[in-house]
Order: C-alpha cells, then structure tokens, then sequence
C-alpha cells in the first residue's frame, strides 16, 4: 500500500516569527515530526554598518558604533575606542578605566538576564520571564541615572569617559550589589533545579571539542565544550589583570550546560564589579585625557587590531588608516555569525520541538551577525 | 524507576515555593511609581537652543556641530549675506533623521545646544519636525 | 430553583408545550450566562496571576477599564472578516468550531449547582462527561487537519497524541470516585460527601486520583505544561492558525471555558461541590420559607465557585513556572506513571471502602 504522504513538508520559520530570536529564516525540510535538512538564511537585517565608516570621520563614526547590537552596546564602544587609541598612542586614567570596567560587566549581567528570560519564554513559561527582566529593569534604570540612556549609551570617548561618576551613583550600584545576590539564587533555583527545564535540555545540541573549534566559536558556547578561553585572562586588556575573578568552564557540551555557565558568569561579573566600586570610591582622578582633541585625529598609516569579549563570544574591530582623517577600512568580527553557521548540523535527525530548545541555547543576536 | 519521580517531585515542590516566596518579596531597588519622573540631566527627548537673558541664543554659525554629527543633512546652516563671512544664517536641525546622539551638545563652542524635555515625534506636517533659528 | 421558575412560568398562563419551551429556553441561557462568566473570569485570572509577578504598581493595571478589554476583545472579533483558506475542506472548516461550542454547553448543563438547580440529572452523568470531552478533542483534530496548512496539521497530530496519554488515567481516576459513591450521577456524588462535612469528602480515601486528575487537567485543555499543540513560538498558534473572527471567538471562548469547567468538576468529584466545609450555612437563621430558600441557593452557588476559584489560581501559579514538555515526554510520562498509579488508586479505595463502611454510602 502506498503511503498517503511521499514528499517531505517543508516549514518556514521566517523572518517575521513569535520567538524572539530576530529576522532570520530557517527553512525546514520535515518528516513527520524528524528533520531531514535545515537551511538558515540571514541578511534581513543589513545596514552597511563597515561601509558607512569610509564615508564618516573617526569621531563621527563613533555614535554609530554602539548601534550594531542593542544588548551590549558598550562593549562595541570599547573594542573601537581602544582600537583608535592604540592608533595614536593615547593613555587612558586609570580612573576611567575602572569605569569603563564596571560599566562592561553591568552590561554582561544584563544581556545574560535577557537571553534567560527570552529562552524559557520561548520554551512556554512566563515566571522565569517578568523575574529576569525586572531585574533587568533595575540595572537599566542605573545606567539611565549614569550615562542618559538605558540602550545604545554613547558614553565612552577617545581617553576616557564623558563625564565623571559621582557618589549617588556609586551607592545605587552598592545597593544592587547586595539585593542582587540573593536574587541570583532564587532565578537559579527556578531555573536549574526545574525538572520540566532539565527535561527538555539536557543531553540535546551536544558540541564537542573539535567541532567548537573547527566552527571557531567563541564564549561560553566554546567554555561549555571544556576549552577554556577567554580573552579576559590570556591577552588582558584595560585593568583585568589586576582584578579577581574565575572563569567557569564544563565538560557536557549540551544546551543545560550553556545555560548553567551564564548564570555562574554572571556571579563572577558581580565580583568584579563590587572590587571596581570600592576602588572608585575612594581613588580621585581623572576620567578623561584632556590632551586629545578628538575634533583632531590624523593618524599614520597603520593597521590595528583589538578584541573584546562579550557576552557572545569575542568582538574583534580592525582598522585601516590611510592618513587621512577617515578611515580606510573598519572590519568587525562578530560571534553571532558562527553560532549560525553550526546550527544545520546540530538539528539533523532532531524533533522539531528541539528547534526553539537548541537555537536558543546559543544565544544568536541577528542584528550584530548581519551589521 | 519510582527514584526518579521521588527526586521530581521534590524539585517540583522546591520550585513552587521559591516562585510564592518571590511574589512576596519586596526588595529591589526599582523605583515604586510605573513611570519614572527622573529625567537625566545628559539626554532627553528633543534639542533646543539656550536663550540668555535677551531671549537670543549665543550661536555663531561656526559649523563644528555639522562637522561632528554622523547622520548626513541632519544639521543645515544657509547663509543669507553674500559676504564671506557668516553673520547671518538660517540653522536648520531635522529632527526625522537626527539620532538624538549628542555630539553636537557636547563639542559646540559656545555651548549654545541643550536637551530638551518634550519632543513632537508624529506630526501631520513635515515642516513641523525642522527646528530652525533664523539670525540676521 | 427549578420550582420557582416553574411557578413563575406557570402563572403565565401559557399551554403545556410552551410552557415546557419556554422553561428550558430559561435555563439554557442562564448556562449560557455562566458560560460567558466563567471564561471572562478564567481570563481574568491569569492576568493577575502575571501582575502579580511584575511586581509592579497593581492596583493601576487591574482597574475596571483594563478588565473591560477582555470582553472588548472577544467582542470586536464579531465585526472582523472571515478568511477562508482556499485548499480547505469548508464543511469541516465551519463545523470544528461549533463541535466545540456544543460539547462544552452539554458538560455545563451536567453540572449540580444547587440542590435543586441540574438541568440534566441523568442517571449516567460520569459516562457522558467522558464522551463529551473526547468529542472535544475531536473537535480540535476536525479544525486542524481540515485547515490543510502546515502548522494546523502539526498542531492536530500533537493534539492526538495528548489524546492517547490523557483519556485512560482519566477514566480510571473516574472509577475511583464511582466506586466511593455507588453511582454514576453527580447529583448523587455530590450528596453523599454531605454526611461528616468536611471529613467525608472524597479527596481524604483517593487522594492519589486528585494528584493525577490535577495533572491531567492540563493535558485536556493545551494549557502549559502541555502546551504543545498550540505553542506560539515553535508553532504559529497551532490548530487556530488559520481561523479568524467569528469562529475564532467561539474557540477561544470554549477553550477558557473548558478550562473552568474541568477545575469545576474536580471541585465536584473531590471537594464537595456546593456544600459548606462547615456544615452549616447562613440561611439557617432564617426561618424555612422563601427568604431562606433564595439565600440558600445563592450560598451553595457562592461556594462552588469559590473552591474553583481558588484551585484555579493554584493550577495558574504552577503552571507559570514550568516550561512545555515535548510529546513523547506526555506519552511515556502518562503509560509508565500515571496508569499504575491509577490503577493503586483503585485498589485502596476499595479497600478504604469495605473497611469505613458506614463512613461513605
């Protein structure tokens, strides 16, 4: 007897989807409910963000920086800012490096506590969801009474920061501290300790040593497979050589571990943040290089590379001067793009209700894959 | 087999009450009304000129701020004279394609730009979006 | 209840078969009415439950306004346009929906409300009960598979396989309440837990069948932990995908209601149904007469749905909380589990039985 279905169905979860991950289109080939092939298709979201930079000199250049992904705009801002002053041999305070890495982790923990509420709320529970925000919406409104802005601060500049951090800000940031670290425990006991969550994720999407490497990812998809790297510890840059913190690696390679590692990593941040604050507070000096005229940059011809690590993976910005005052070429390397790339090869053979499970475990933020 | 679901059902227990004891929980540094009423004093929501005490604003037509600002024909200065010097002028900010940055705040001269609080975002005319200063 | 509608009908001086017309059209639109309340309430539950997990200011978003937009929102799909997909089956298309609405309406008119107020008091209330809520899933599997569209027929397969897990725990946890009670009727079930109060209720010998009834709960109305069939984020809305106005409306609305209704029958079965835990009411101060007789009915109402209130607001806190288990997690969950737990269910109710005789009926 011939068998009523012959062809395989193919399903579209397009551009345009319920789940939060952006404009991306996976295009399905199913069988039943097992998939046979899954093609990703992505530029949805392109703006020509490395061709506007030949057209713009380098301070006007800077407002658009933080822009390329809205979760973690000052980790952009730092990789070009450090870029451009390796160009033309600027130092930075030490004051207002301490700033600039107090500001960085408060941005880690916040884009950790949105890729926690967006991933269990993809996968049908909204508890996990209003916790992880409103205490996103804490960290938010302190950065508001910092920098102006609660996304896309444009905050840093070449030799320091914009403007000083005075000692209402600095307690607000020690009040956070102390409540954020009993809360911390109560999100990990919602979320680790589900057996519905444990159900659903462990022994799924599992990336072992040589794949992780071979896809060249970066973070803590790569920590979760056992290699440990971070850029923070082996090239340091600003002052993490002189701060305290671990970094936690796992040996499973699957999708409970990567959500595991970001909530230890995030208990970390809150580390370096306590021992910033207490340096702040009792050093004085500068936050800004007064010697640079930023309105001035004209650097030799050189080319200069820096990386930064997000909460993705590493960011690394490129630049190309010719001498004149805009650059030549401003290349981004952005960690998005490779967790894309893996995802044909974790979903074969797969239920479809694993798709939502595993693509959103890698934390993929479309809009800094396309720039 | 009945191990397992002894462990479940403990986790399940733990679960519901860390999900009650949370809704009770009061602390938190978010501030209690709905809608903050804390404007920073570094952004708002449009950009004005700062009047001296004669009501005139202290901009010279010197065009650093069209230098500094990344979006193209945000900022327009029009000379009226036809000398080569600029005395007056006709400045135009076009607030549809402005980004609300900051640049222009922050390396004028003069320090003749602000923040503004209110913004008209969604007008029935587009003349309305262009925030002009005409000097003579 | 049913006697002063009775009375109230008969003075109309009508003849006898409009009388018996006009007597069950009364009652159909009173069911009718609690149906349309029970699902604004359902609804609005869950709403709390999500502000109270804001925590942010309550009283500004509960106000009568914003609880007004539940019933704005059913109401205006009554004026939208109804698209019809083209490679679909219409008769089937047009017929899910009203499935739906009448096996609900039947299960609503089962129910005891009141000593006196029981539109059917069928002999065999359980057994219909059981076919009316697989008509229901029936329903879901017509609307899906003859909307011919891909996520529709995702949906409706996920929804069978519910089926399969969810349908035989169920009728055993049934067996169990039959055997306390020797009947089938709720009426009955509901009289004989009224001898000790509280401690004669069925939830004290077969509390292992409310511990899988409360489970299976939500397996029967796609709400999470079980929420695979209409999962908005792997799913496009599942089996509703390609319903709009109208028909929408009536899916919606059965689906809260079912949600209620199912909350209301485990009150029935395990707490009680309409009787006071404390054995006495407020009408009993009143002398015998019609005073006491309308304070009595409202009572009796009061509680019924104040205890499916209550364990309404339980099962919507726990269901927050958990994330969707895939399919085969249900299946092998319910066959490995919850049968044989049933099934020990049964046996220590009978023995309960024959030991506290004199306890239950």
């Amino acid at each position: 007897m011939k068998p009523i279905c012959d062809s395989d169905m193919i399903i579209n979860i397009g551009p345009q989807s319920p789940a939060l991950y952006g404009s991306m289109k996976l295009a399905i080939k199913l069988n039943g409910e097992i998939i046979k092939s899954v093609e990703s298709v992505i530029g949805y979201n392109h703006r020509g963000i490395e061709k506007l930079a030949e057209s713009l000199t380098y301070l006007q250049y800077l407002p658009v920086v933080n822009k390329i992904d809205y979760l973690s705009g000052f980790m952009y801002m730092e990789a070009y800012c450090s870029a451009v002053e390796k160009l033309c041999d600027i130092n930075v305070p030490e004051r207002a490096q301490y700033i600039r890495v107090m500001l960085m982790e408060l941005n880690r923990i916040s884009s950790h506590l949105f890729y926690l509420g967006v991933y269990l709320s993809d996968l049908g529970s909204k508890a996990q969801f209003y916790f992880a925000f409103t205490l996103r919406d804490e960290i938010l409104h302190i950065l508001q009474d910092i920098c102006g802005q609660k996304i896309m601060q444009n905050y840093f500049v070449f030799g320091g920061v914009k403007h000083d951090l005075d000692l209402n800000a600095l307690n607000k940031i020690c009040d956070f501290c102390s409540s954020f670290s009993q809360k911390v425990k109560e999100l990990e006991n919602l979320i680790i300790d589900n057996p519905a969550f444990k159900a659903r994720t462990k022994g799924l999407g599992i990336i072992t040593k040589n794949k992780a490497l071979s896809y060249s990812l970066t973070g803590a998809n790569l920590r979760s497979a056992g290699i440990n790297l971070d850029i923070r510890k082996i090239k340091p840059y600003l002052v993490y050589d002189a701060l305290e913190f671990q970094v936690p690696i796992d040996d499973s390679g699957d999708c409970f571990s990567r959500c595991l590692l970001r909530i230890r990593e995030m208990i970390e941040s809150l580390k370096i943040i306590r021992q910033c604050s207490r340096f702040l507070i009792k050093s004085s000096g500068e936050y800004k290089n007064n010697d640079v005229n930023p309105l001035q940059i004209h650097p030799q011809s050189n080319t200069v590379i820096s990386h930064v690590e997000s909460p993705r993976g590493i960011i690394s910005c490129t630049i190309i001067s010719d001498g004149s005052d805009k650059p030549s070429r401003v290349k981004w390397r952005t960690p998005s793009l490779y967790s894309i790339q893996i995802l044909p090869e974790l979903l074969k053979n797969r239920y479809y209700s694993d798709i939502t499970a595993i693509v959103g475990s890698l934390d993929i933020v479309v809009s800094e894959a396309d720039r | 087999m009945y191990k397992s679901l002894l462990q479940n059902f403990k986790a399940f227990i733990k679960v519901v009450l860390t999900l009650i004891e949370s809704i009770f929980d009061k602390s938190g540094t978010l501030p209690k009304v709905c809608r903050d009423d804390t404007t920073s004093k570094f952004s708002g929501g449009g950009i004005e000129f700062v009047k001296n005490n004669n009501g005139k604003s202290a901009c010279d037509g010197c065009g650093l701020c069209q230098k500094v600002c990344p979006c193209a024909d945000a900022i327009q200065i029009k000379t009226l004279s036809d000398s080569d010097e600029v005395t007056s002028f006709v400045y135009q900010i076009d607030k549809s394609i402005c980004i609300m940055c900051g640049q222009c705040i922050e390396y004028c001269p003069q320090q003749a730009l602000q923040f503004s609080e209110e913004s008209v975002n969604c007008t029935e005319n587009k003349n309305e979006l262009i925030m002009e200063l005409t000097k003579d | 209840m049913e006697f002063y509608l009775g009375k109230m009908i008969l003075s109309l001086n009508l003849q006898d078969y409009f009388t018996f017309v006009v007597l069950y059209t009364a009652e159909f639109l009173i069911i009718l009415f609690f149906l349309l309340i029970s699902a604004f309430s359902a609804d609005y539950a869950e709403k709390y439950i999500f502000s109270l997990l804001k925590k942010k200011n309550l009283s500004a978003r509960l106000n009568v306004c914003n609880s007004l937009k539940i019933l704005a929102n059913s109401f205006k799909l009554f004026f939208k346009e109804i698209i019809v997909p083209d490679k679909s089956v219409k008769i089937a298309f047009f017929l899910a929906p009203a499935i739906l609405l009448i096996s609900v309406l039947f299960i609503y008119s089962l129910i005891p409300y009141n000593t006196d107020f029981c539109v059917n008091k069928a002999d065999s209330g359980l057994v219909s009960l059981i076919s009316l809520i697989l008509l229901f899933s029936f329903g879901i599997t017509l609307g899906g598979i003859s909307s011919n569209s891909n996520f529709s027929i995702l949906g409706a397969m996920r929804h069978c396989v519910q089926l399969i897990s969810f349908s035989v725990p169920m009728i055993l946890t049934f067996m169990g309440v039959a055997v306390l009670s020797s009947s089938l009727s709720f009426p009955q079930i509901v009289i004989s837990q009224a001898k000790y109060d509280i401690l004669s209720w069925y939830i004290f010998p077969s509390f292992l069948g409310f511990v899988v009834f409360f489970i299976i709960s939500s397996a029967i109305v796609n709400r999470s932990p079980y929420n695979f069939s209409n999962a908005k984020s792997e799913l496009a809305d599942g089996y509703k995908t390609e319903y709009s106005g109208v028909n929408l409306a009536i899916i919606n609305l059965s689906e809260f209601s079912l949600f209620f209704i199912i909350n209301m029958i485990s009150v029935i079965l395990f707490f009680g149904g309409f009787l006071s835990p404390f054995g006495v009411y407020v009408a009993d101060w009143f002398s015998a007469g019609s005073f006491y007789y309308i304070i009595l009915t409202v009572e009796q109402m009061f509680w019924l749905f104040a205890k499916t209130i209550f364990l309404i607001f339980f099962t919507l806190l726990i269901q927050t909380a958990f994330p969707r288990l895939k399919p085969v997690n249900l299946a092998s969950f319910s066959w490995k589990y919850l049968i044989p737990v049933s099934i020990i269910n049964i046996l220590i109710v009978c023995v309960i039985k024959i030991v506290f005789g004199g306890f239950y009926v």
